[in-house]
């Protein structure tokens, strides 16, 4: 029964994404004023997909609880939830689940179905035990929203396209090589994810800068960065949570590009800690000056997975199992920060924090956005306490010895992440009042969202055992370092 | 007995966490909980923790162990790395940890009336809980790694309570200077704990400085390491203690109310810096050079603060200046190796400090009182010193003075500066290039763009034109 529960609980999200197509409203009603039976379906497009997300949630706990190691097969490809995925997949789930149910009511259209299908496509990536199933998931994430960027009249939707389409055909490209290479090698299962891994023919190394350079266009960090701008700017509020807190550039990373680069290089890999390292740093700079909150938002997520990249190309356990745990409390974070920039911006629409013009003093009216913001952004910059503060600590004490400048440098990326969030805070909730009149603090949906978020930030912060014997083993059953078993 | 002190030092630290927890979480998804409700709360909690640790400073003193290591077993564990959890008990420990519960009881007492009707009444207890936890814990830590632990938490709830009157764009300015500050010397800590661990394989105190009960005890480890560690621990009590070149932020973090000042600036959070060097005292005993770097920053700091704070023209600049050059003393101290005398100055300052910013509201009272007392006699003039310099100098001192000695500036100059410059010019670049990837200035298609095309999210309420169009980029 294991097997075909871990294939529920990928298809789920995408039957959520069918029946939101079908009963949602027109997404041309976000521009009008409300109407009754439309808000009413919108209601009814939240409950779907809460209900649908949690039962996938639901049979990938089924599957963990039998022995996550069972994968379902159909023909080449398979699913399995081993390795770093056994903690990414449920993290990703919930952070789409906490965001659906905070979601503004307004953006619940049947575009929403969109957000969905990426984050089937997302599980797919996460899950994937075969490269075609890999490729699959990888080019729905891409494909899907496709339409939803070409209609869209935001400047720069070409590059988003462009990018899309680059990720794509590096992806497929390195991907390719990498099965043709095993075919050649004599390998009988040419598309398992383990026959590409273990390459160590010359294309290996082709195969690894198109995966990692794939991979580095999907998290959206330099120097593939541009995408973000005008994606943050336009997506809706679902789809933009998706994207950023589900990042699965990060498992093509992981599963695959480090564990290519182990198979190339003896010990720990500078390759892929200085992408990491470049991405963290020029993430963090970018955001430190960046005045629009959504940019903002999509930047330090970058910035945090650039972190995690680095202390997991340490290949120790360590380090390791620091940055699966650090992975989850991104994609937790990212999630509970984009609930307070979504509801803030359903009140007030985009903003900008110009701060010349000075700080906007929302905290008078949302004294509780402000409180859930600040709290949301401390555990995010690693405080005591919380998930990514064990994450931080994992991944230093393994890093120093194999990389002790590219750790005093991530740390710096560390502290300018610190000072954007509260920066960002600051102009937004402090200071004078300006246009606080007649805005409602956070709704009581928003603020279940974002207190579960911070109990799951802050509860595994502060009993982490679970976590952290959790991440340790699925790093041991995957290959994240160079002695698992 | 001895199977309650695990107990009795987790009630300490626990009883103020959970009461600051408990009016967050209230104020978070139901409301803010009335005055009597949370200053209860966490008064209550304070008690339970100063009581907790009465009884524990009692225990030790009368079993005759005045070295006493309570483990709690691994927070978390991979592989070989454990994080422990584990207390340590000793005059030091259990001196500073009851100056913070008792201190914390008192300023929370005055801050009962002094806030009483202030919007952020609950807000303060909630931080005040918070900030006595954390300092419990640099308190009783038994090793740095448990020691950064309170050092954040202190931090964060010092960043909170500069922000009470975050209406005010002063102390929004200064709580990012006081956070940036902070973040840059919990740097040093954070390194210095992994160095440690490399060095020494653990970084709890017994292990890294054997032989003896605080302030005796040597450490084993190579004099390189040494270094390294003392250095980056001096660099992080600079921080947390306001000292050069991290002292422009404690004028500025005086902003918040009068018992967050007396709090955090006059009475505890300040003195973190010291318990830390007090705590690592026989690591300096082997790393001449960090003790000599010690040495110039505590001299350098008094010097300047002394100079700076003369001339001050409100009562809580002056206690800024005043608590940094005695601060600045201390670490002098420790650098010479007067470890006892520290300690003492530590908490005699301590409450001092704390009672005279409580007193701070009232200083025209007090002045009107002494006047009244010398009975038309002129006030004791007291600039011996400059009258004793050569005008040129004294003029151009009182000039720097007056100016702080540049430090914002250069801060401004060499930090922050250029930082926003870079990323200025990297969001430049980064919209020029989509401007170009998305066929120059028109339209994505090229033709002459739209007014209803738009760079902010498609899920925008409409009415709100202004911020529709005028987001501008970075």
């Amino acid at each position: 029964m294991s097997p075909w529960m871990l294939g529920l609980a990928a298809a789920l999200p995408f039957v959520a994404s069918l029946i939101v197509l079908g009963i949602g409203p027109s997404p041309a009603t976000e521009l009008r004023a409300t109407a009754e039976g439309d808000l009413e379906r919108a209601e009814w497009v939240r409950w779907v997909a809460i209900v649908l997300i949690g039962l996938s949630i639901g049979a990938l706990g089924l599957v963990a609880s039998h022995g996550a190691a069972v994968p379902l097969r159909l023909g080449p490809m398979s699913l399995s939830l081993d390795g770093p995925a056994s903690l990414l997949a449920p993290s990703y789930l919930v952070a789409a689940l906490l965001a659906t149910l905070a979601a503004p009511r307004r953006s619940l259209s049947r575009a929403t179905s969109v957000a969905l299908a990426v984050l089937g496509a997302a599980l797919l990536v996460t899950l994937a035990g075969d490269v075609l199933t890999l490729a699959l998931g990888w080019a729905l994430g891409v494909l899907v929203p496709l339409r939803l960027h070409l209609r869209s009249a935001v400047r720069g939707r070409r590059v988003i396209v462009g990018f899309g389409a680059a990720r794509v055909a590096l992806l497929f490209a390195g991907l390719g090589l990498g099965v043709w290479a095993a075919m050649e090698r004599g390998d009988a299962a040419p598309f398992a994810l383990d026959a590409v891994v273990s390459l160590r023919s010359p294309f290996a190394a082709t195969t690894l800068v198109l995966v990692t350079l794939a991979a580095l266009a999907r998290m959206a960090v330099f120097p593939f960065h541009l995408w973000l701008m005008p994606f943050a700017d336009a997506a809706p509020p679902l789809l933009f949570v998706v994207k950023f807190a589900a990042n699965v550039g990060l498992v093509v990373l992981i599963r695959l590009a480090l564990p290519l680069a182990t198979s190339l290089f003896d010990e720990a890999v500078p390759f892929v800690a200085i992408v990491g390292l470049l991405a963290a740093l020029h993430a963090a700079l970018r955001a430190v000056g960046e005045t629009r909150l959504r940019r903002v938002v999509a930047l330090l997520t970058g910035s945090q997975l650039g972190i995690v990249v680095v202390g997991a190309s340490a290949l120790g356990e360590q380090a390791a199992t620091g940055a699966v745990v650090g992975a989850a409390a991104v994609a937790l974070g990212t999630s509970g920060l984009l609930v307070v920039v979504n509801a803030v911006e359903a009140r007030l629409g985009a903003v900008t924090l110009d701060v010349r013009s000075g700080a906007r003093g929302l905290a008078e009216a949302m004294p509780k956005a402000a409180l859930a913001w600040f709290v949301v952004a401390f555990t995010t910059v690693a405080i005591p306490g919380s998930l990514a503060f064990v994450a931080e600590d994992l991944v230093l004490h393994g890093l120093l010895a194999a990389h002790p400048v590219l750790t005093v440098l991530m740390l710096l990326a560390s502290i300018l992440n610190a000072v954007t969030l509260m920066r960002a805070g600051a102009s937004l909730f402090l200071g004078p009042a300006a246009d606080a009149h007649a805005v409602p603090d956070l709704l009581l949906r928003e603020r279940v969202a974002l207190a579960v978020a911070f109990a799951l930030l802050v509860g595994a912060g502060l009993a982490p055992s679970p976590a952290v014997d959790f991440a340790h083993h699925a790093v041991h059953r995957g290959a994240l370092h160079p002695h698992a078993e | 007995m001895l199977e309650w002190l695990p107990f009795l030092a987790v009630l300490a630290i626990a009883a103020p966490f959970a009461a600051a927890l408990g009016v967050g979480i209230v104020s978070f998804l139901a409301r803010v909980p009335a005055e009597s409700t949370s200053h209860r709360i966490v008064l209550g909690a304070l008690t339970t923790s100063a009581v907790a640790l009465g009884a524990l400073a009692a225990f030790t003193a009368l079993s005759g162990r005045p070295h006493l290591e309570i483990e709690l077993g691994p927070w978390f564990r991979v592989g070989h790395y454990e994080f422990e959890l584990a207390f340590l008990l000793d005059e030091l420990s259990l001196g500073f940890g009851l100056v913070v519960a008792i201190v914390g009881i008192l300023i929370g007492r005055f801050a009962v009336h002094y806030l009483h009707r202030e919007s952020g009444h609950a807000r303060f207890f909630g931080f005040l809980g918070l900030a006595v936890a954390g300092l419990e814990v640099v308190a009783l830590a038994a090793s740095y790694d448990i020691l950064f632990l309170g050092w954040e938490i202190v931090g964060v709830s010092s960043v909170a309570m500069v922000l009470f009157f975050h209406t005010r764009p002063g102390p929004v300015r200064a709580a990012m200077q006081v956070l940036a500050s902070y973040r840059i010397a919990d740097l040093g800590l954070l390194l210095g704990a992994v160095v440690l661990h490399d060095a020494a394989g653990t970084t709890r105190y017994e292990a890294v400085f054997e032989h003896g009960a605080w302030p005796r005890g040597a450490t084993h480890i190579d004099v390189s390491a040494a270094t390294i560690v003392a250095a980056l621990l001096v660099l992080s009590a600079s921080g947390k203690s306001a000292q050069l070149p991290f002292s422009a932020w404690l004028p500025r973090a005086m902003e918040g109310p009068t018992p967050s000042s007396a709090l955090f600036y006059g009475a505890l959070s300040i003195h973190a810096g010291v318990f830390l060097l007090l705590r690592s005292a026989p690591l300096f005993e082997h790393a001449p050079v960090a003790r000599f770097v010690l040495l110039a920053v505590g001299g350098a700091t008094a010097l300047y603060a002394a100079l700076t704070g003369r001339v001050q023209s409100d009562a809580k600049g002056q206690m800024a200046f005043a608590t940094m050059a005695q601060v600045g003393v201390m670490f002098v101290e420790i650098g010479l190796g007067f470890t006892t005398l520290a300690a003492l100055h530590l908490v005699a300052h301590a409450f001092l400090r704390g009672f005279q910013l409580l007193r701070t509201p009232s200083v025209i009272t007090d002045v009107r009182r002494i006047q009244a007392e010398l009975r038309g006699r002129p006030l004791p003039q007291e600039n011996a010193i400059e009258r004793s310099l050569p005008l040129p100098v004294a003029q151009r001192l009182y000039r720097l003075a007056l100016e702080r000695f540049h430090l914002d500036s250069l801060a401004q100059r060499l930090v922050i500066g250029p930082v926003m410059r870079a990323s200025g010019l990297l969001a430049a670049a980064d919209d020029a290039l989509v401007e170009v990837l998305s066929g120059g200035a028109g339209t994505s298609d090229g033709a002459p763009r739209s007014p209803h095309e738009t760079s902010l999210p498609a899920g925008s309420p409409p009415g709100d034109e202004t911020l529709r169009v005028g987001g501008g980029g970075a």
